[in-house]
């Protein structure tokens, strides 16, 4: 997900020229919201769970250094390899030196938004192995070649007949025509079925590390996780030093937040918790297991101004109420969370735009993210401090002024300006004060794209 | 390379974060307590596992006894499958049923290609969640959770409890006497997918149908208040 500056408006311009895909993002954020809210009205402890998950997050990332040693000498103790990797690099090599020296061939994956993070699938695929995502619309996209377009829902851009046509180009399909979604979903499971069975290495990612005990905790609908954690001889879990939770209890109090935020559902089908290779009375479960755990400046972010974007719980809940995401998907970066790379979007004119877009819509839906953390305050921060331009001058020359009072309430928030990309008309001429976090700064001409550039933008959307 | 990213690593980290000693985080971790428990829909607890297992889109019956528990496993088969074959990991509480009574044919292992049915005897039921807790293990090898086209599960009321607090309490004793199993798989639900336009499709990879029996002493009427709730149809 990495990209420069100079290629950004380039990745926005592909991406936003993409209607239909932008027609499903604009339906997955009228849709999904409202799951999501029906589930939350649904769990009257909600508010006290996610005050509480908040604390001990927090208690948590205060004492890193404890917990995941804590969580290292108990994985260890249950039979697995604890690797650390600082870097995307570090952690591509420990997984393709495991794979290497098992004389692995076929390697299946579960859904791991933190492989993708450090370009695991290419790295491994360069070195001559066979890489297949298992989870249903990772596999999509991986034979499409594109990248996820949602955290929670990766192929959700795609309309059935895209994906239809894709079968039909990459598949053995005969006389069948696949004409519905259970035809398609049946297609993938009876490709996707000899997969597993035949992968020497599994590798899947962790929705928590679980400090106590040593477990590891995996979140799927499918299940598709769970056949990668059990079938082949290897396992290799892939997640970031930050997952770490005192207990397990805590992991699944953070569940009770992550499926209904994620997915609108009170339980998703498959929790699981694995500890480690198969113990003596076993008859099957991997023979060697391993943990990979990323920093990847995650360090950094707890050593900023900015270490409550470590509180994300990702469940990709931001997203829906995002006007960046709705418009461009996702090749701009993540929201919210580590890959909002405002540092990078701030390199060009309209970046603090967005910003402020981005800002009075999700301090409008300040429900749309579970645990009273809101991204609004990073996002609004990294516009501050934004590099590489001096934050006052840059916030300044985008038409911010410091304003007299805090406070202020945004303004409801029209299905065009959620289309975010789109120039925000309304609050061209009249002054208007920001909500807090971003309280004292006052948009009173938002910079943007030049006129003649707004209307190639209209023109594409 | 891993060893110096360790060092590197916790360096970092003892840097940014607190050094405060072992016995005073484990305290202030304690200090903060539970999360509250959630609410149930129901006051009895097996009623409330019912219909939270049915809105998971599981089925369910309930049977006074393991005769009973026979019989039930028996129905269900026949009426999906016409046939009375099954596979059930090496748990002794499996072994110990009267099968041949009601026609059943179990295969006591792992499933293998081919084999349609699997059948668990989960470890703990939670109400919260509408789910069965399984260990692997050889009572119970996981590929018997996620391979099947069905799956049934029996559930002791005795081991039905009212949320995850609870099932960790008693996962952790059985960790302290039997050593910690592999995996702990909490099933609610067959294997689903909404990848493609959001739609919802069972059968993804694993179970396209999962279904639990209770047995125990199931108060009257229980499972029929359940459906009624849910607006499920009677089960089949």
């Amino acid at each position: 997900m990495q990209q420069h500056s100079a290629q950004f408006l380039d990745n926005a311009d592909t991406a936003i020229s993409d209607s239909q895909a932008a027609q499903k993002r604009d339906l997955l954020a009228i849709f999904a919201p409202l799951m999501r809210d029906a589930a939350v009205d649904g769990f009257s402890a909600y508010e006290a769970t996610r005050q509480h998950v908040k604390r001990v997050r927090r208690h948590s990332l205060d004492n890193l250094a404890h917990y995941l040693a804590q969580f290292e000498q108990q994985a260890v103790g249950n039979g697995n390899r604890v690797h650390f990797a600082r870097n995307a690099d570090e952690m591509n090599s420990i997984a393709l030196d495991i794979c290497q020296q098992h004389g692995a061939q076929h390697v299946a994956k579960g859904k791991s938004m933190v492989t993708e993070e450090t370009g695991l699938n290419d790295f491994l695929q360069r070195a001559g192995l066979h890489v297949v995502e298992t989870d249903l619309g990772e596999y999509i996209i991986q034979q499409a070649g594109e990248t996820p377009s949602h955290i929670v829902g990766p192929a959700l851009h795609k309309s059935g007949d895209d994906i239809r046509a894709l079968f039909l180009e990459r598949h053995q399909l005969g006389e069948r025509q696949l004409d519905d979604t259970t035809a398609l979903v049946d297609e993938a499971r009876n490709v996707l079925r000899p997969q597993f069975l035949q992968a020497d290495v599994g590798i899947i990612g962790a929705n928590a590390l679980i400090a106590e005990n040593g477990y590891s905790m995996l979140v799927t609908n499918e299940g598709n996780g769970d056949l990668c954690a059990n079938l082949p001889r290897v396992l290799i879990v892939c997640t970031t030093i930050d997952r770490v939770l005192p207990r397990a209890e805590d992991a699944t109090a953070m569940l009770r937040l992550l499926v209904r935020s994620a997915t609108g559902q009170a339980q998703t089908c498959y929790t699981s918790f694995y500890s480690g290779p198969r113990r003596a009375q076993d008859t099957d479960g991997p023979l060697e297991t391993h943990f990979v755990l990323l920093d990847n400046q995650r360090s950094d972010i707890l050593d900023s101004g900015f270490r409550e974007m470590l509180d994300c719980i990702r469940c990709g809940a931001c997203l829906n109420h995002c006007p960046i995401y709705t418009s461009v998907g996702l090749r701009l970066g993540l929201p919210g969370a580590h890959g909002l790379r405002f540092d990078t979007a701030a390199d060009f004119a309209g970046a603090e735009q967005r910003t402020t877009e981005c800002l009075h819509r999700l301090w409008a839906l300040r429900r749309g993210v579970p645990r009273g953390y809101s991204p609004a305050r990073p996002v609004a921060r990294s516009a501050r401090h934004g590099k590489p331009r001096a934050p006052e001058r840059a916030a300044l020359a985008a038409g911010y002024q410091p304003a007299e009072l805090a406070g202020g309430q945004a303004a409801p928030v029209s299905r065009t300006h959620r289309r975010g990309y789109l120039p925000a008309a309304p609050h061209r001429t009249q002054a208007r004060q920001l909500p807090p976090p971003a309280a004292g700064w006052r948009l009173d001409q938002p910079a943007g794209f030049s006129r003649a550039r707004r209307q190639d933008i209209h023109a594409a959307v | 390379m891993s060893t110096s990213a360790r060092s590197d690593i916790f360096a970092r980290l003892r840097h940014v974060a607190n050094t405060t000693q072992a016995d005073n985080v484990e305290r202030e971790r304690a200090s903060l307590g539970s999360a509250p428990p959630p609410a149930l829909p129901a006051t009895e607890l097996c009623e409330a596992f019912l219909i939270n297992l049915l809105k998971n889109r599981g089925s369910a019956a309930c049977a006074a006894g393991r005769e009973n528990a026979v019989r039930a496993v028996a129905d269900h088969l026949y009426q999906h499958h016409r046939q009375h074959r099954l596979v059930a990991g090496n748990d002794p509480r499996l072994a110990a049923m009267p099968w041949r009574d009601a026609g059943v044919l179990p295969r006591f292992g792992a499933l293998e290609s081919g084999e349609q049915v699997a059948l668990s005897f989960a470890r703990l039921g939670i109400a919260e969640l509408g789910g069965v807790v399984t260990y692997t293990g050889r009572h119970n090898p996981a590929v018997n959770n996620f391979l099947p086209e069905r799956h049934i599960v029996l559930l002791d009321m005795a081991d039905l409890v009212a949320n995850t607090e609870d099932a960790w309490t008693r996962i952790h004793r059985d960790s302290e006497t039997q050593g910690r199993p592999r995996g702990i798989n909490i099933i609610a639900g067959p294997s689903s997918t909404a990848d493609i336009e959001g739609q919802l499709v069972y059968g993804a990879h694993g179970p396209r149908h999962w279904h639990v029996i209770l047995v125990g002493n199931v108060p009257e009427g229980v499972l029929e208040r359940a459906l009624a709730f849910t607006g499920s149809a009677a089960p089949d």
